[in-house]
């Protein structure tokens, strides 16, 4: 295998970049973030990871891997139903019966669309319980006061205290619930109950593939447009300089809503449409930087020596200009970021299910008394925009140097 | 220099804030609209003499019907019903609500006026009769007597002489001709009214100042009910004038007949059909009294004469009445009736057959035809778009600031005042509607006191955001949960038969036992709503009471489906057959349904069903499942009247499956339940219309694609302490306490509250359950 050779130019700006500590430690953190979460269903799963029954070994998280087929059944595990087992019921009973069968869950048990239920008979029953004090305490007071409105009073308070202690009982069992080790809902639970970590984690991972893939067209489109127009010149240039006016000059958001009601909303419409719309600012910048390399003396001497237009593109000028778009990266991937949470938020984003950090931060906004949902996505994207921006600087300052100033 | 640059920037602003100031109130912004009327008492002559409103010519009396009054009316008039207002009601106070759009127009007919608004509007219109909350029997209002017509479709009224507009013009017949005549227009540009006004009502006679017949074309459901108008305060509106207008078809034939107007050969055929169809509702029910079907009499050779047939129709249709209503305690029909009934029914197949031969084509159709017909004037949308009308009920918009705030006043001489079904009722002096567009925002508005009392019927605002506010605590806002028993809003998933998936029906028996509706309820709504058993539940009487909702169960799930082939279970979990994966998509209407929805998806999922759920703007959606785009739709119809009884024509009947545009999501079609439909809408006997919408409801529920979800069985409001509420409020048809305008605003408990507030003083907390009303099954 050839080793691929780096030119000294770019070992020069890796070294810079590896010399700016923290850009260099958080670019390795958000790569590290990055590939847990694409190994959450390890962490974060209502599939056990290991469960053994009757002396055998089961790995039903494996079978969450697209392309592995079926799930175990609750009879594949000796119960009396035929749909998917249920774990974490699974991993109590066999607990409870010590029969030395096991089931090993995740360090989250519960994936990130599923609402954990509440116990509505235990609390069905805790208010009958209130509901018959109350009739009890009406009884007492009905026998110890005579006077009407003094007992009309009375009983007023009665209720008020029973739907007091009532609140409580509802405040307690109610999603969204607080963080709770116990439970390991580690981040407690948006407003039906679903896990917000779960939600965090899975909701990261699709809005960072989300960006990549933005990235990696809108730069695609980008360099190829930008190039030939500031290549070639001329009509292609004027062409593409009245497109891109155009084009940004159409409501970006109308079109998003006017596409999903007719398509419907789905992950490919809506990075097509960001495609569709994202590609001019990096074909802005390189149409200049292409100008500006264009006149530049090696391109004459290249062209003089009899350099065909594609080897002059590919080998001078890309290479030449790439570095500045380089430094644009990782601002665009939080650019994208944030584009994708804020059509979440304001609900023409992904279809609804999709774990989102929108659909989280309207949640949360809208339920400022449990502040674990704001705080837990707010948190979790302060951290990542930080990091991105810290991995975006030392790139800058690695690839596009001010050392040095000319003063004149 | 600098000095001079900071004057000329200051009279720039100065300028600019001009500008816009002076833009703002051309634009009717910030201005105060004034809209009472000065209260002038006035004789029907002066009524008819003198000029209104700016008329510049008095008003034309419409003339008197040629018929006169049959013999033998039994004239009723509710006397044997109580009142039922709290005497100690007391008057005064302003009432503060909130309003979350502003109205486009104060009309309450005509472009745009379907708003949310108008309901405050309309329910100052007093009706020719009400309805009695507690005995749900008729009392009278603008009516004083009323009779029903030998023909079972009229209803005589002799009016109340005491009736006034809110401006003092007395109320005569003359505004209740004037009422369909408004309706009718063409100029108001109101399709849904015209239609309204021109096929299902045939004519308002006048027979004198104060006595009136409303007619139907056809008999009613509940014939009073419908009958119950409220006129037009015809002075405020002024003459009408003929203009030519082009109708078509049907319209035109109705039209034509509304105006006695000769009816050409090419529009028989419509009013043929109108005989047809007046005749097959007696036809549906005589046909149950036979044992066996019977075949359709054979049609005369050669062509169909329109002449001929519609005398036959006429003649049929008079026969059938009879008999119907010779039938109607249910007797054994006499060997001489069978045969009747057998004649009529043959006939009627023969005739439908005959009529069906004389459909025009769509030229003909679309011919139009020149009509003169009273009209309005033109422009009448724009003349009366900010002119509030003078009503008949106790409150009239005074002013209004465009996109603030309404404000209505108490009509001090209101002429029901002393009425005994009116009086202590309608008791704040002012009703304000302040435009706030957000309910949060509303509610903190409310905690503040400015806005009198909030609906908390949802679980988020009742166990979360209002469980613990300090005013509750120390006793200046009181809170009431009321149980209710009223015909429920129904909310349904509707499976469109004609997809691929959905048409198997251990597919759609899979779906519904794989729906976790009681989960969804808990979760997502704190367990504040019922499950419910049938497509219309609260109709009482009509609920069929041994249908029981299917409940969540995988293994009942798992095994319809296996029945229906769907075995193989995928990589995702989700089941496929012949590669095709048991995917359906889930269309909603609103955002805030979606909560529910992922529920119900995640849950369906243990099944192996997959629910893609998505959801356009609510407008949007309507359009798609009116077009049957649909798969699976989570939808609401709003209520009936318990009066009338519920509605399924539409829904479910097969003239409209597989047809764009209409409401039959279902794509529903059975013959039997065709019939079922049919019977129903025609019949105006109360129990057995009972009877068959049970019928109905078993039908649909064994077809299972229309599944009940939820409704909630109370509403719950938390009120400041000086809004008073008398145990009166309690009544088996009220869905608040404030139905029916019996509570009353207490100053001096407000002032004594508002000064405790300041010094810190408390009150007993109140909290108050009222359930006398708490329906059997929400307990």
């Amino acid at each position: 295998m050839k080793r691929i050779k780096l030119s000294p130019i770019t070992r020069m700006r890796m070294n810079r970049f590896k010399s700016i500590k923290r850009g260099y430690y958080s670019f390795w953190l958000l790569i590290a973030l990055t590939l847990l979460s694409f190994a959450g269903e390890l962490f974060i799963n209502s599939k056990a990871l290991m469960v053994k029954y009757e002396g055998k070994l089961y790995f039903p998280v494996l079978r969450s891997i697209p392309g592995i087929s079926k799930q175990y059944k609750g009879s594949d595990f000796g119960e009396d139903y035929t749909y998917e087992a249920k774990y974490r019921e699974l991993q109590q009973k066999w607990k409870d019966a010590d029969s030395g069968n096991w089931v090993l869950m995740p360090l989250v048990p519960y994936s990130a669309g599923e609402s954990d239920p509440i116990e509505m008979t235990a609390l069905r029953n805790m208010e009958q319980e209130l509901d018959s004090r109350l009739a009890a305490s009406i009884a007492a007071a009905k026998s110890e006061i005579a006077d009407p409105a003094e007992l009309d009073m009375r009983l007023q308070e009665l209720t008020y205290m029973r739907d007091k202690e009532s609140f409580q009982l509802f405040k307690r069992a109610f999603h969204p619930l607080p963080p709770n080790a116990a439970t390991r809902h580690f981040l407690g639970t948006d407003k039906i109950g679903r896990d917000i970590l779960a939600r965090l984690v899975f909701g990261y991972r699709i809005a960072i593939i989300f960006s990549l893939i933005l990235m990696l067209f809108n730069y695609g489109i980008g360099v190829t447009v930008g190039c030939s127009m500031g290549y070639f010149g001329k009509w292609i240039d004027l062409l593409g300089q009245r497109l891109i006016e155009i084009l940004s000059r159409v409501p970006f958001i109308y079109i998003i809503m006017i596409a999903s009601t007719i398509y419907g909303r789905s992950f490919g419409l809506l990075l097509g449409l960001m495609v569709l719309f994202g590609w001019m600012g990096a074909t802005w910048q390189m149409r200049t930087a292409t100008y500006r390399e264009k006149a530049r003396d090696y391109i004459m001497a290249a062209r003089s020596l009899g350099a065909s237009n594609a080897r002059i593109i590919f080998v001078h000028i890309i290479p030449s200009t790439i570095s500045l778009l380089v430094t644009f990266i990782p601002f665009s991937i939080s650019g994208s970021i944030i584009g994708l949470t804020s059509l979440d938020f304001l609900g023409f984003g992904l279809p609804p299910g999709t774990p989102s950090w929108g659909e989280l931060m309207k949640m949360g906004t809208e339920n400022m008394d449990s502040p674990w949902i704001v705080s837990s996505v707010v948190g979790a994207m302060v951290l990542i925009l930080f990091l991105v921006n810290l991995v975006g600087e030392a790139v800058r300052e690695a690839f596009d140097p001010k050392k040095f100033t000319q003063y004149e | 220099m600098t000095k001079w640059l900071t004057y000329l920037g200051f009279l720039f602003v100065l300028i600019i804030v001009t500008i816009v100031s002076i833009t703002a109130s051309k634009a009717g912004f910030l201005i105060v609209e004034e809209c009472a009327y000065e209260y002038t008492p006035c004789s029907i002559e002066e009524k008819f003499t003198r000029t209104f409103h700016g008329h510049p010519d008095p008003l034309e009396r419409f003339p008197v019907t040629d018929e006169t009054l049959p013999d033998g009316l039994v004239w009723q008039d509710g006397a044997d019903q109580k009142p039922f207002a709290d005497p100690a009601a007391k008057k005064g106070g302003t009432w503060t609500s909130f309003i979350s759009t502003f109205p486009q127009t104060l009309r309450q007919r005509g472009m745009n006026a379907n708003t949310s608004f108008r309901q405050y509007l309309d329910a100052n219109d007093m009706t020719l009769v009400d309805v009695h909350p507690t005995t749900e029997a008729f009392f009278p209002s603008l009516a004083k007597e009323w009779a029903f017509g030998p023909d079972k479709r009229t209803v005589y009224f002799r009016l109340d002489p005491d009736a006034r507009w809110s401006d003092g013009i007395p109320v005569t017949a003359d505004d209740y001709v004037c009422m369909l005549k408004l309706f009718r227009s063409p100029g108001i540009v109101d399709p849904w009214t015209n239609t309204y006004a021109t096929d299902q009502m045939e004519d308002v006679l006048k027979f004198d100042d104060y006595t009136i017949a409303v007619r139907f074309p056809r008999r009613q459901p509940n014939l009073l009910y419908s009958a119950a108008l409220a006129p037009t305060p015809y002075h405020f509106f002024g003459n009408f004038r003929k203009k030519e207008n082009d109708f078509r078809g049907k319209s035109a034939y109705y039209t034509l007949k509304n105006n006695r107007l000769p009816i050409p050969d090419e529009l028989k055929y419509y009013q043929i059909q109108e005989h047809v169809e007046a005749l097959e509702a007696f036809v549906v029910s005589l046909k149950n009294r036979l044992d066996a079907p019977v075949a359709p009499a054979p049609a005369a050779e050669g062509a169909v004469d329109p002449h001929a047939l519609l005398r036959e129709v006429v003649a049929a249709r008079t026969e059938a009445a009879t008999l119907f209503d010779a039938l109607a305690d249910g007797r054994t029909p006499t060997a001489a009736e069978i045969e009747q009934i057998k004649a009529i029914t043959a006939g009627f197949a023969r005739q439908t057959a005959q009529l069906n031969s004389l459909e025009p084509t769509p030229e003909q159709a679309k011919k139009p035809y020149s009509i003169a017909v009273d009209d309005v004037e033109d422009g009448w949308n724009k003349t009366f778009n900010w002119r509030a009308k003078p009503n008949t009920g106790p409150y009239q918009i005074e002013k209004y600031m465009h996109g603030k705030w309404v404000l209505f006043k108490r009509n001090a001489n209101w002429w029901a005042d002393n009425h005994p079904f009116y009086k202590y009722r309608y008791n704040p002096e002012y009703l304000r509607y302040r435009l706030i567009s957000k309910v949060e925002i509303a509610f903190e508005y409310f905690k503040q006191g400015d806005i009198d009392a909030f609906n908390l019927t949802t679980a988020e605002y009742w166990h979360k955001k209002a469980s613990d506010i300090s005013q509750y605590e120390k006793g200046y806002i009181q809170k009431s949960w009321f149980w209710n028993d009223i015909p429920r809003p129904s909310r349904l998933i509707s499976m469109n038969l004609e997809t691929e998936i959905l048409k198997d029906k251990n597919v759609r028996l899979g779906i519904a036992h794989a729906l976790n509706i009681q989960k969804m309820i808990d979760l997502a709504m704190l367990g504040d709503a019922s499950q419910a058993d049938t497509i219309t539940t609260g109709y009482r009487g009509f609920a069929n009471p041994d249908l029981k909702a299917r409940e969540y169960d995988l293994e009942k799930a798992t095994g319809y489906l296996a029945k229906a082939g769907w075995t193989q279970i995928g990589a995702d979990g989700i089941r496929v057959k012949n590669g095709k994966r048991l995917s359906v998509k889930l269309l909603y209407f609103y955002p805030t349904e979606k909560e529910y929805i992922m529920i119900l998806t995640e849950e369906a999922a243990k099944a192996g069903i997959e629910f893609k759920p998505d959801t356009y703007d609510a407008n949007t959606v309507f359009k798609f499942v009116q077009d049957k785009k649909h798969e699976m739709v989570w939808h609401g119809w709003s209520a009936w009247s318990n009066l009338r009884g519920p509605t399924y024509f539409g829904l479910f009947h097969s003239k409209d499956a597989g047809v764009p545009n209409n409401n039959n999501f279902c794509n529903f079609a059975d013959p039997e339940v065709d019939r079922l439909l049919e019977t129903y809408r025609n019949s105006n006997n109360r129990s057995e219309r009972q009877k068959l919408a049970q019928q109905i409801q078993a039908k649909i529920y064994d077809a299972c694609c229309a599944i009940p979800t939820y409704y909630i069985p109370f509403s719950r409001y938390a009120t400041w302490r000086w809004i008073r509420i008398p145990d009166a409020a309690e009544q088996p048809t009220s869905e608040t306490v404030f139905d029916y305008g019996l509570h009353w605003i207490d100053e001096e408990m407000k002032q004594e509250t508002l000064k405790a507030m300041k010094t810190g003083k408390t009150f007993p907390r109140s909290f108050r359950v009222y359930d006398k009303y708490r329906p059997e099954s929400a307990k």
